[in-house]
Parts: structure tokens; C-alpha cells; sequence
């Protein structure tokens, strides 16, 4: 009895120690009222002349965001919803130190959504960018890295109606090509998975300026490692895309192979997978690559009627226009001497010791690889109608625009 | 003199005896007989009850024997008084009749002898008419009692939209007849404690024999009776003075007005406890599932009961800690904020001139302050209160630039989300430990919160109700209890009494699942 007296209180300063400590000790030293930071809500890295590094930032403006308590007006006036600025350092880290110390309220970078290089920076190599984007514990690995040809300001100061916040438009720009390409959407997990895989090629969207300074999606960056090589059009991103196997919901365009209006054909590619077999073959590495895809009629040519003979020729023509445009992507992929698509970590996943062997000098040899693409397409279906309205109307056999004259 | 003044055994409820009587009564320890002369009679009487204006005394000579008759005024129901037992006595010729023979000639329903001074004392007191004849040691009790009281109404504080609308008020006799009409049965039993040396309250464990665990009936019974008050008015005292682990924030025993509810509990193995003017009644033991269980679950259809118990779940959790993660969130821990709704929440902090946890904690107390004077003023003018308070605070303070508009969400909703849960108790307590996990959040953002967390579920866990588990039957887990749980299963699904209360019969329904079944031989050609 004596002894649980005694134990009683010592128990009570123990449970009291334990507590106070437990929340003593993570402390209120790091708390950070919302008001009193600066979000980032993306980076701009370049590189300047003297071979600094120039950090754009992109800081959200309280006072003008639309759902400030000011209400929308002030951000349809003069001040923006968000400011640029610009700071110069030997490095990154110094650069945006330099925010710190000349802007009020400190940087957060957290919430940052986007980096943008230059692409003078890109094609110097990205390795320092790289390592400081995955050291720092303060950024999102789902932040986008892209590229642009254009001053990196520019574009970040670039207006993005009816998005008010440029970085969520301009993100939102992305994400939209990225539901028919998957790739486009080059977050830093994906980048960095890409640069660590065995073929050590990752893309970058490439994001430009329009006629009208609008950003818009202009490709994607290839690079070697940690450099950019080169870019692909938005159609060689399509032959990028069968060669990888991610692709939804792309259209197809083919001319008319009779009388047309110049709009041609439209096949909508609902999906489509791509097997990939590797097999060496007297010291050289031949590939084939097979495209399984399920496609729509979109649009059907002038005066065209939907039969068995035409149904068969359209899809042969789409299995023709996909297979030009991987024998496309990839003859510039070989010449860049890049493996953009993949093949070196396919070649690792079906044959790991036969990687080894060849993973010294793949970069001489990818362009060298003989690869044979097929593509089987197949119309499922001609939506709601099966011809077209001049044919349906028409029993001359002649075209709207001519018996319109 | 003093050698008349016999001791009286007390007598103590057992469990023998509580299962013999249905309504059973105590005497306290040290009693004495009622005089039988008359001058002690009347001496006793004034030195007892002088000073009591309401006490009526009718000295009648009935037949040659002296006989006097003791009340109290208004308690009585004169009427009754005068057909019962004036008009029988007046009627009474022949002499030296005996206490027997009067109990067969008055009109009342009600007729009883005592001996003691106390048993005296609390007849009187309880509104009853008191027949003492001289020479005489017992006395009788005749129950012509009228005591003032309102009429049985629709219960206010839980209302359901279906199912019984009855609820309790203050006086026990009737409470317990609104339970006696449910439970048809003289299984149903009620053991009676007197309490209170002043009040002298008649306390009521109700419970059902064959049922209840008759452990849970006895300790409930003991608890009664170490009580030591001057009075008792109400069921709230006696839930603390009877209650476990005095000085925790969470409820561990249920309070309800609805028989109905009662009556559910008592077939599920619990106990009641009622009070002489209380319009309330206490359930024993009560289990933190038990304060997130409307009525209205079990007369709803259980397909309907799924989804709204979900949500008081989640409303409860809501209510404890959405204005903590409010301010972790904002104040450390922005990163998990998606952008948009940052950038919004930053835009609409702007200017405000307190840190989040002060304008958290100004807000809920003003929240708190208006919630007690909607309680505390006439339902009138608490409309307008609550409307003027929403007008300060929802609109001229975030004019003002005082408080920012999420947060006057944030602890709009948080008040929302503590109506939606059915009990009051229940609710008072996540109001107080809310402010803890503001406090908390405020100081460790979410660490803090997990810190409080885990202390607040080993209390939970380490706190019993009557030796069950508090946190019954998820710590310790019982499968088969679950059907009551978070879901209500269909009626036919649960077969079985809740295993915590360790019931004498553990099964409660043996209908089988009903089946649709096809018709057959129907001649619609004969119509």
C-alpha cells in the first residue's frame, strides 16, 4: 500500500514529463502563418552569359488573386494576380537565397508546380538543377519540369486566360496533351525515373510563346542524360508515342484519296499498345515493334460511303500513317543518337545479362539497330452516323462544292 | 418511555428480495415506532413538523376511538380525501374497531401500514394521508396523493420523425408506468433507494430479470447507497456521484427522456436508473458508441441508418478536430494543402492581424458565447440572438478585416457538425477538448495533434463504464457486436445481446430471415 503511495506521484511527474516533452520538444520554432510566406508557385532556371544562374520566380499576389477579400476587382485592374522576379547567382540555392533577402515575407517553395529551363541552360546540362530538385525536402516530386525556346520571363509572365495563376495554366496546358500522350507530362518523378533507367533519356514538355505571346505546347525536349539533344514536334511526339506504347484518344489525319476538301480523313485511336521484341541477330540488335490499337471514325472524307472496302482500306491506311510516323520519330531519334524510346530498359527487362553486355556501347549502337514497326488498326465503330451527309443526299456522285458551282 | 422506542432492523435490498418484490423500499439505519399516545403523538408532531404551514392534522372521533389523520396541503387531492376516507370513518358505528378492519372500509386504492417514525415522516412528505389511532403502533398510509406536475408531452430534447413521441417527466410513478405499458412483463423490476436526508428523493434501478447482468444490478444498487447528500433533484448529480472516473470529459453513463429508448436498453441487457423529479433517466453502463445512436436509427430503415450513422461518425470527428487541422495546416503545415486552395486561403488571410490559432480560439469562443446564450434565453429571443450573432461574426467581423472567411467556415462547420450528434452530454464534451486540439495544433501543427490524439484514445480505452469497457466493443473487439456498431444491421440479422454487457440470455431475436416467396394460385381470369 505504502508503495503504491509512493509510486502514485512519481508515476504523475513521470506521465507529466512525457507529455510536456512530447510537445515541447517538436517546438513552435517553425511555425509559419500563411500570410507571412511568399508561394512559389514556379521557377524559371537559365543561364546567363557570364555563366551564372538566373532564377525566375513566380509569386502568388495575395492582393490581386480572385478570391482575395479585396474581391476580383483588383486583379482586373493593373496589378497582377501574381509577380516575377528574377535573381542571378553562381547556383541555384544562391540565387534564390537572393529572394530572401530582397523580398519581404520569406520563399516557399513547397506549393512550387513548375521549373522551367532555358534552353541554353538544358542543353549545358541540368545534373546541378537536378540534384538540388532532389536533395531539397521542400519541393514536390509531382512538380513539372519543362523546357522552353524562349526567354523563361516571358513565359512565366505570360498571360494564361481565363486562368488568373500562369503556373496552373500553364500546367494545365500539359495535363490536357497529356491524356493522348501519356510522356508529355514530365513530372520530376517521371524525369528522374527516366534519367536513373538504362537507356538514361528523359523528356521535358516544351513549352513556347505563340504569335500572340500565349504559352503553348510546342513538343517535347529530348536529352542525353543530363543534357538536351533535341526537340520533337508535336507530330513526331505522336511516332514518340506508338514507340513507347502510351497513348489515348489520338487522331489520326489522312488526306482524301479521291475528290476532297482538303480536310481529309479523321481517325480517333481510343487506345493502343505496342508489343516490343528484341532478338540479336549476327552481332546486331534487331527489334520489332507491333501497335495493337482500337480506333473511331472522326470524320469521314467528302462523298465518302462507309463500306466493307472502305472500312478495310481506312484501316489500313491508319496502320500505315502510324507506322510512318514511328519509322519518323525514331530515324530522329537514332540520328539525335538518343534512345528516347525506351529501348535500352526494355532490352534490361526482357534480358538483363544481354544489357550488360551491350549497356557499354549502346549509345553507338542504338543508331544502328535495325527495327521493324507494324501496326494493326482497328475500326470499331463509325459513331453516331455511317456516311457521310453528301453521300447520303447525294445520287450524281459529285461533291457539295461541285454542284454548288 | 425511552424502553417503547424499539430499533428496527434495517433492511437491505438483496438480490433475493429484488427479485421477490417488484418495488421494494428501505429503512434507514436507527428508526424508531411511532408513538402510540396522544400527547407524545402531538408533541412529536410539532417538534417534527413545526414550523410547516402546509401540514394539515384532522383529529376525527370515529366511533369512540381517537384517530388522526396528517397531510400535506396540495400534495393531497382533497376530493378524494373527502370521499376515500372522511366519508367511510363518518360511516363507521361500531366500536372498538381495529386498524384491519378500517383498511377494508376506506376508499382508497391504496393502503399500507407503517411503524416508524421515518416511514412517517416520508408518507407525508411523498403527498400521502397519514392514519395514526391511538394505542396504536402502526399506522396507516393512505395514497390519495395529487402532487403538481405537468402531463406527459412530446420529448423536446430528442426528437425523432418516426417511432414513439412520449417522454418522460418529473415524477417516477408515472415514468415508470410509461415503461411498464412497453415492457408487459413482472420480469421488468424496480428496486427503489430512498436518497437525501433532506430531499429524501425516491432513486429507481430498473432493469429486466433473466436479462441484466445481476453483478451490473447490485453494483448499480451499491452505488446508491453510498451516497450521502442533502438532497437530490436531479438525475445530473447523481450521475456524478455515481458515475466512473469523476474527472474525465466524456460521459460514462447515457441520459435520455424517451421510454422508448429506455425500453430498448433494458432488452439489451442495460440498466436504468431513474429519480423522483427528474424528467430524465440514466443508462447504465454507457459505451462511447452508445452517444452516437440516434433514436431514429433503429426506426429508420437500416439501409437509410448506414449512411447517416457513417456520417455522425464522421461529424463527431469533424466537430473534435476540423478546427485544429485548420490551424496546423495554415500555420505549419501548408505543404499538404493542394495550390488552389492555398493561394484562396492566403488571399483571404491577408491583413488579418492575429496568427491563426488566436483567430481559431477568438472565434470559438465567441462561437461558445453565443451558443450559451441561444441556450440560456427565451427560444424567442434566442433566434434573434443567433441571428445577430451570425451577422457579427459571419459578415461584420470579416468586413472588418478580423477574422478571414475560411475560418468563420471552419468553425461554422464545426458547430454544424456537433448539432448533427444525438447526444447533448456527448457533444459538451468534444466543445471542451476541441480547444485542446487548437491549442495543440497551435503549438506542433500535426504532430500535435497526433500527441493529443494518442492520449485522448489511451484515456478512452483506459476508462470503463459500471467495469465495461469504454471503448466496447471495438477495444476489446468483438466481431458479432459490430452489427451495431458503425452500421445497424437489419433487425433479423442481429440474433444476439451485446457481449460486453455479458447478459444472462444472450439471445434477443429468433425470427428467421424472411424470404420473398412467389405467388402461386392466383386466378386472375375470375376478376
Amino acid at each position: 500500500m505504502m508503495r503504491e503511495a509512493r509510486w502514485a506521484p512519481r508515476r504523475a511527474v513521470v506521465i507529466v514529463k512525457v507529455v510536456l516533452s512530447a510537445f515541447l520538444l517538436p517546438g513552435c520554432y517553425d511555425i509559419r502563418e500563411v500570410d507571412d510566406m511568399n508561394l512559389v508557385l514556379a521557377l524559371g532556371i537559365d543561364e546567363t552569359r557570364d555563366h551564372h544562374v538566373s532564377v525566375t520566380a513566380e509569386f502568388v499576389n495575395p492582393a490581386s488573386t480572385p478570391s482575395s477579400s479585396d474581391g476580383g476587382s483588383s486583379s482586373s485592374g493593373s496589378r497582377q494576380p501574381v509577380i516575377v522576379r528574377q535573381e542571378t547567382g553562381i547556383s541555384i540555392e544562391d540565387a534564390i537565397g537572393k529572394f530572401e533577402r530582397e523580398i519581404p515575407h520569406s520563399v516557399y517553395l513547397a506549393q512550387n508546380m513548375l521549373v522551367l529551363f532555358g534552353e541554353t541552360y538544358a542543353r549545358n546540362g541540368i545534373d546541378r538543377a537536378l540534384d538540388y530538385f532532389e536533395r531539397d525536402r521542400a519541393f514536390r516530386r509531382n512538380q513539372l519540369f519543362l523546357v522552353t525556346p524562349d526567354s523563361v520571363t516571358d513565359v512565366l509572365s505570360a498571360s494564361v486566360d481565363p486562368e488568373p495563376l500562369n503556373a496552373l495554366g500553364i500546367r494545365e496546358l500539359v495535363e490536357q496533351s497529356s491524356t493522348e500522350l501519356r510522356f508529355v507530362q514530365s513530372e520530376q518523378q517521371h524525369v528522374m525515373e527516366e534519367y536513373l533507367s538504362p537507356s538514361q533519356a528523359p523528356v521535358m514538355a516544351l513549352i513556347g510563346l505563340n504569335q500572340s505571346g500565349h504559352p503553348v505546347l510546342q513538343g517535347v525536349a529530348i536529352f542525353r542524360a543530363d543534357h538536351m539533344v533535341d526537340t520533337l514536334s508535336v507530330d513526331e511526339m505522336q511516332g514518340l508515342g506508338w514507340l513507347l506504347g502510351r497513348t489515348r484518344q489520338v487522331a489520326l489525319r489522312m488526306p482524301c484519296t479521291g475528290a476532297g476538301d482538303g480536310t481529309g480523313t479523321t481517325i480517333r485511336i481510343l487506345g493502343s499498345k505496342t508489343r516490343f521484341y528484341a532478338r540479336p541477330d549476327r552481332g546486331n540488335l534487331s527489334v520489332h515493334l507491333h501497335v495493337d490499337a482500337r480506333a473511331e471514325i472522326e470524320q469521314l472524307c467528302p462523298h465518302e460511303k462507309l463500306d466493307d472496302v472502305k472500312l478495310k482500306q481506312l484501316n489500313i491506311m491508319a496502320s500505315s500513317e502510324i507506322e510512318r510516323s514511328m519509322r519518323n520519330a525514331l530515324l530522329k531519334l537514332q540520328e539525335d543518337d538518343v534512345d528516347v524510346c525506351q529501348f535500352g530498359k526494355r532490352i534490361f527487362l526482357q534480358s538483363p545479362d544481354y544489357w550488360r553486355k551491350v549497356s557499354p556501347t549502346w549509345l553507338s549502337s542504338f543508331p544502328k539497330i535495325s527495327v521493324e514497326c507494324r501496326a494493326n488498326v482497328q475500326i470499331v465503330r463509325a459513331n453516331l452516323s455511317l456516311n457521310t451527309p453528301e453521300s447520303t443526299v447525294s445520287r450524281s456522285g459529285k461533291t457539295t462544292a461541285e454542284v454548288a458551282q | 418511555m425511552f424502553a417503547r422506542f424499539r430499533r428496527v432492523k434495517s433492511v437491505q435490498p438483496t438480490s433475493s428480495a429484488m427479485t421477490a418484490m417488484g418495488w421494494s423500499e428501505t429503512i434507514a439505519d436507527g428508526d424508531v415506532q411511532i408513538p402510540d399516545r396522544s400527547d407524545v403523538m402531538r408533541a412529536w408532531l410539532d417538534a417534527e413538523w413545526g414550523h410547516c404551514s402546509d401540514l394539515q392534522t384532522r383529529e376525527l372521533e370515529v366511533a369512540g376511538e381517537n384517530i388522526t389523520l396528517v397531510w400535506l396541503r396540495g400534495l393531497v387531492d382533497l376530493v378524494r380525501l373527502e370521499s376515500g376516507i372522511l366519508q367511510p370513518l363518518a360511516q363507521v358505528s361500531r366500536r372498538r374497531i381495529q386498524m384491519n378492519e378500517l383498511v377494508s372500509i376506506l376508499h382508497t386504492v391504496n393502503v399500507r401500514e407503517i411503524s416508524t417514525k421515518s416511514q412517517f415522516n416520508a408518507a407525508v412528505a411523498d403527498g400521502q394521508v397519514v392514519l395514526w389511532m391511538r394505542g396504536k403502533s402502526q399506522s396507516l398510509v393512505l395514497d390519495v396523493s395529487d402532487a403538481p406536475g405537468r402531463s406527459i408531452n412530446k420529448a423536446e430534447n430528442e426528437p425523432t420523425l418516426e417511432g414513439p413521441q412520449e417522454a418522460f417527466i418529473e415524477q417516477l410513478d408515472k415514468n415508470l408506468a410509461l415503461l411498464r405499458k412497453r415492457i408487459r412483463s413482472p420480469r421488468l423490476k424496480a428496486v427503489s433507494v430512498r436518497v437525501g436526508e433532506y430531499s429524501n428523493s425516491t432513486v429507481c434501478v430498473v432493469y429486466i430479470e433473466g436479462i441484466a447482468k445481476p453483478t451490473l444490478v447490485q453494483e448499480a444498487i451499491h452505488r446508491i447507497h453510498n451516497i450521502s447528500v442533502d438532497g437530490l433533484n436531479d438525475i445530473n448529480k447523481l450521475r456524478e456521484l455515481i458515475g466512473d472516473a469523476p474527472f474525465t470529459l466524456f460521459p460514462t453513463t447515457e441520459e435520455t427522456e424517451r421510454p422508448d429508448r429506455v425500453c430498448g436498453n433494458l432488452l439489451q441487457g442495460r440498466i436504468a436508473i431513474m429519480v423522483d423529479g427528474s424528467p430524465n433517466c440514466l443508462l447504465v453502463p454507457a459505451q462511447f458508441i452508445h452517444f452516437l445512436v440516434a433514436v431514429d436509427d433503429y426506426y429508420f430503415h437500416y439501409t437509410l441508418t448506414l449512411f447517416i450513422r457513417m456520417l455522425r461518425h464522421v461529424a463527431y470527428w469533424t466537430s473534435l478536430l476540423l478546427p485544429a487541422l485548420y490551424v496546423a495546416l495554415l500555420s505549419y503545415n501548408q505543404d499538404l494543402l493542394p495550390t488552389p486552395l492555398l493561394v484562396t486561403v492566403a488571399a483571404q488571410h491577408r491583413g488579418i492581424p492575429f496568427p491563426t490559432i488566436i483567430e481559431a480560439l477568438l472565434m470559438l469562443m465567441v462561437f461558445e458565447v453565443l451558443r450559451e446564450a441561444g441556450t440560456r434565453l427565451p427560444r424567442a429571443v434566442g433566434q434573434s440572438v443567433s441571428i445577430v450573432g451570425t451577422l457579427i461574426v459571419g459578415d461584420s467581423a470579416v468586413r472588418a478585416g478580423l477574422v478571414s472567411p475560411g475560418m468563420v467556415i471552419v468553425i461554422a462547420g464545426t458547430g454544424v457538425a456537433s448539432f448533427a450528434l444525438p447526444a447533448y452530454g456527448f457533444v459538451n464534451s468534444s466543445r471542451l477538448i476541441q480547444f485542446a486540439f487548437v491549442v495543440a495544433a497551435g503549438i506542433c501543427g500535426l504532430v500535435g495533434i497526433l500527441i493529443l490524439s494518442l492520449i485522448l484514445v489511451t484515456h478512452l480505452v483506459s476508462l470503463r463504464s459500471f467495469g465495461v469497457p469504454y471503448m466496447a466493443p471495438i477495444a476489446p473487439f468483438s466481431w458479432s457486436d459490430m452489427k451495431d456498431m458503425f452500421i445497424r444491421a437489419p433487425w433479423f440479422a442481429m440474433k444476439r445481446r451485446p457481449t460486453h454487457l455479458e447478459t444472462v440470455n444472450e439471445v434477443s431475436n429468433r425470427t428467421p430471415v424472411p424470404k420473398q416467396k412467389k405467388a402461386s394460385g392466383w386466378d386472375l381470369s375470375e376478376s
